[in-house]
């Protein structure tokens, strides 16, 4: 019940903090657009008057992109380098957004109403740059530690189940590797969410001071904690299931712009979704965090 | 006429695992109808069309699966067929390629330096013993050049003569590397005997060493080969079964004979289950893991196909038994064309959808005629073999599953055989020609791009050029004609200049002698109005047409105007430009170089039109579609 009312409660406190989803939105929409920029001009110069190029709009029509690509080969390796640096840099200010999404959600958590939305935002994105800062290089060792922690149940997982063919990804073994990798990731993941909350509400703490509290907080609640990940996670799921599933229903429609443009918004709704729901994660984590704290101080 | 013992080679197959009174009882079946059935396979090699037998092998061999060894006896008897007296014979010793890290294969091969040092891929062959004609010794003289051997003849073999050698010989097997070893309890034995260099008309010897790139060139012959290996193991094998017996110390023996071939290959594997099936005349059988049990049926329907297929456009498949083994052995042992008898691995990954398990069955099985039959030499003309068996892979998928997304039809993304041949291609179009020695290539992508892919484009060209028509009756008379032969390539070209006309000269000089590419474009389109003629608007219209590339093709062109009136036309690409000037009655809507796609060989088709009307709609869709990629690539990125 607890975690249900936690996700319930987290989606309210979003909801009631809109700005933030446009935030999120705008985010990915303008990195997304630097990135596309050169491509549509390689798509103009290459298919914008290309009898042949109507193809494209039935299917991906391979000889025309190989060749695309052939063409562009040297544009595209230097394309590439763009796309890393472009990639670093939305790492680097979704690290300087974040401390505003934590911040702002965790004033809503404790009901702490106040105005001037955007410029509490941006105060608490340059408050708490810093310690999510080091969160993510706290990250990084992580989950290298996950991923030999991975290599370790494989070797252990291959001498007593059997190498297998590594090709075949629809055995059980496949199957028990892939749920390994993807729980000890996600794990590490949550881990991440529940040392940016106690950064923000122990902002005043060493930065070890409230590693160790988060760490203790997750491990007399590891269950709780995990519940609520998974029934995000579940949702999610589902979500982006229902997404492929239109996706799959809009395959009938003729193939015309009105099926581009319909495509198009399909696509915008699911990633606007996504920001929102991004917010959700972190927005019911804290409240799950407050009322787990809260009953513990009652108890005690 | 061909006669089949596909009973008796099914009886043989039967792992003999089962209490030994039933072994007994089985042995003594088998033995009846080997008798019964010999003498009609006797039948079967007086009748019909027989390759020359210049080189035939007698080899007894017993496999040491503890130390993965082959002990082998062999009796060769080879016929000289040049004109010249010769005084030594050249052998391949194909296992020698894997002696150590520093041979011709291994340093020319891509595997990484701490593979090719391990101890386990090491393997060799040793020569104890060599004797001509049951008599003089000639082990002593012989010289070993890695994977070469020479032996210096103490008499001269006279044009005509045959001389028979007996050699008794050892291979080490390596963990598979390239085609010959062993991976668990898979044997995979190809290349493995000493074999006869191939003797030109002119006294020459075609003898190179193993290449990483190159494959092989042998004579036609008969093969017997006896091969011992334990009692459990399931053993498959190019030829037919003729006997299988008994031994005292757990191990069987199989006896096989292949006719009409120039290379032996075989593989051996307890855990081998079987498949059979008729297929018109033919016995298929199909050696496989169980991992692959369902997969099954699906790769017998394959090569049913394809064996119906070549058969109906190539010309008939001569023999009456065809061998497919699963040996998915890591390492290169993979998939391999050998005579009557070929190695597939099979992926649960190759779904339905997803139909590469075809491919590679429809491309080995391709070369059972463009190298088995028709024998070309793999060493110095590797695109007659592989572009030819890449090509028909292609008309067998498209025959089967349809000219578009016959390899990949999943999520909307639709991949041909010829898109996947045109990626390859333009890996790197220009550093190398078809037509050359297999090692003589710049690195493996240039082989790979050049010999397979670009070989198979030409191909695809020739058929656009000469018509489906006429060239399904080039391929056959080309199959006819040589096989049994090792034909070249100015075989081929003079039988295309036979059915197709000289005027094709130009078009092979530019695409297998030369590295030249082929690019048109069209560079320019413009209609402005002119005059008014009886109330009737006239435009002046120019079109003007560019060929970047070096290789000139005649092309024809095609101008559809507003008014939906459509004018064709043919450059002969000579000059780097063409302009055609126009008075048209109405604008220009679009021009198309090669509307019909016919030169597949173009770089680039994307500046092969020009439309007045601006495509915003794909534009807009394949923006859209990158936009919702890149907002995904980052909500990942950021999620972590």
């Amino acid at each position: 019940m607890l975690i249900f009312a936690s996700f319930i409660q987290g989606i309210k406190n979003v909801w009631l903090n809109k700005f933030l989803i446009g935030i999120m939105f705008l985010f990915k929409l303008g990195f997304s657009l630097i990135l596309l920029a050169p491509i549509y001009l390689m798509f103009s110069a290459s298919f914008g008057t290309n009898v042949k190029a109507s193809s494209l709009l039935k299917s991906f029509d391979f000889s025309l992109l190989i060749d695309f690509v052939y063409h562009w080969r040297q544009t595209l390796s230097i394309y590439f380098l763009l796309f890393f640096l472009v990639f670093f840099l939305a790492i680097m200010v979704f690290i300087f957004l974040s401390g505003g999404f934590w911040g702002i959600l965790r004033d809503q958590s404790k009901k702490e109403e106040r105005n001037l939305n955007m410029e509490r935002f941006f105060s608490y994105c340059a408050r708490y740059f810093w310690g999510m800062f080091k969160i993510a290089l706290l990250l990084i060792v992580f989950y290298l530690i996950a991923f030999l922690l991975f290599l370790f149940f494989l070797s252990i997982f291959d001498s007593v189940a059997g190498k297998g063919n590594w090709l075949d990804i629809t055995s059980w073994r496949a199957g028990v590797k892939i749920s390994a990798f993807a729980f000890l990731f996600f794990l590490v993941n949550m881990i991440g969410d529940y040392l940016r909350i106690f950064c923000v509400q122990n902002f005043q703490e060493r930065f070890s001071g409230f590693v160790k509290r988060a760490f203790r907080f997750l491990l007399t609640n590891i269950f709780k904690t995990l519940s609520l990940y998974y029934l995000l996670s579940f949702v999610l799921v589902m979500a982006i299931l229902i997404f492929a599933g239109l996706n799959e229903l809009m395959d009938g429609i003729p193939k015309t712009f009105f099926y581009v443009l319909l495509l198009f918004f399909l696509q915008q709704i699911l990633s606007l979704f996504r920001s929102f729901y991004r917010l959700v994660y972190y927005s019911s984590q804290m409240v799950l965090v407050d009322k787990l704290l809260m009953e513990k101080e009652t108890l005690s | 006429m061909r006669l089949k013992i596909t009973f008796m080679n099914a009886c043989m197959l039967v792992k003999f695992s089962s209490a030994p009174k039933l072994q007994i009882l089985f042995c003594k079946l088998t033995l009846i109808l080997f008798f019964c059935f010999f003498p009609l396979s006797f039948i079967s090699l007086s009748f019909g069309e027989h390759a020359p037998e210049i080189a035939s092998y007698k080899i007894e061999v017993k496999l040491d699966t503890e130390n993965k060894k082959l002990l082998g006896n062999e009796i060769l008897i080879f016929r000289n067929i040049s004109n010249k007296k010769i005084d030594t014979l050249f052998l391949h010793l194909y296992p020698n390629a894997f002696q150590s890290d520093t041979t011709i294969f291994m340093k020319e091969s891509l595997y990484p330096d701490r593979i090719k040092k391990k101890e386990k891929y090491r393997g060799y062959v040793e020569i104890k013993k060599i004797k001509v004609n049951s008599g003089y010794d000639l082990t002593k003289e012989k010289i070993i050049d890695e994977t070469i051997m020479k032996l210096p003849l103490q008499k001269p073999l006279t044009p005509g003569k045959t001389i028979s050698l007996e050699v008794e010989f050892m291979v080490k097997l390596p963990q598979v590397l390239a085609r010959m070893g062993y991976s668990g309890n898979t044997f995979v034995i190809g290349q493995w005997f000493p074999k006869m260099a191939v003797l030109e008309e002119d006294g020459g010897w075609n003898a190179h060493p193993y290449h990483a790139n190159a494959e092989f060139f042998a004579d036609f012959g008969t093969y017997d080969v006896s091969i011992t290996v334990p009692l459990e193991y399931v053993v498959g094998a190019s030829g037919y079964l003729q006997e299988e017996r008994m031994n005292q110390d757990s191990t069987k023996t199989l006896v096989y004979r292949a006719e009409d071939v120039h290379d032996f290959a075989w593989v051996a594997d307890p855990d081998y289950l079987i498949a059979e099936r008729a297929v018109d005349e033919v016995e298929l059988v199909f050696l496989y893991q169980s991992e692959n049990k369902k997969k099954v049926e699906r790769i017998m329907d394959a090569a049913e196909f394809a064996l119906k297929y070549y058969g109906s456009v190539f010309g008939e498949y001569h023999y009456s038994r065809f061998v497919m083994a699963d040996a998915n052995v890591g390492f290169g042992g993979g998939a391999m064309e050998y005579p009557t008898f070929i190695t597939i691995s099979p992926s649960k990954l190759f779904t339905e959808k997803i139909k590469l398990d075809e491919m590679i069955i429809f491309h080995e099985i391709a070369h059972q005629w463009w190298y088995g039959m028709v024998a070309s030499n793999e060493f110095e003309e590797a695109w007659l073999d592989e572009g030819f068996a890449v090509y028909s892979q292609r008309k067998a998928l498209e025959e089967r599953f349809g000219k578009t997304g016959n390899l990949v039809d999943l999520w909307g993304i639709e991949i041909g055989d010829q898109d996947l041949a045109k990626f390859g291609y333009l890996l790197d179009p220009q550093s190398d020609i078809p037509v050359k020695n297999s090692w003589e290539f710049q690195d493996y992508l240039s082989y790979r791009a050049n010999v397979y892919y670009k070989a198979s484009l030409f191909l695809e060209t020739l058929e656009n050029l000469l018509g489906q028509e006429k060239m399904k009756k080039l391929l056959r008379e080309y199959f006819l004609r040589y096989k049994f032969k090792h034909p070249k390539t100015e075989d081929f070209i003079q039988l295309v200049a036979e059915i197709g006309g000289d005027d094709l000269d130009p078009f092979f000089f530019q695409f297998l002698f030369e590295t030249g590419i082929c690019d048109y474009q069209v560079a320019s389109v413009k209609s402005t109005p002119l005059k008014k003629e009886n109330e009737q608007q006239i435009y002046q219209s120019e079109v003007l047409l560019k060929r970047s590339g070096e290789a000139k093709i005649p092309v024809e062109v095609l101008i559809e105007l507003e008014d939906g009136k459509r004018i064709e036309k043919i450059w002969d690409g000579k000059r780097r430009w063409y302009r055609i000037e126009l008075e048209t009655k109405s604008r220009i809507e679009s021009v198309m170089v090669d509307p019909e796609n016919k030169i597949v060989l173009d770089i680039d088709v994307n500046n092969n039109s020009l439309t007045t009307k601006s495509q915003d709609s794909v534009i807009f869709k394949l923006c859209s579609q990158y936009l919702f990629l890149m907002q995904t690539f980052i909500q990942w990125i950021t999620s972590f």
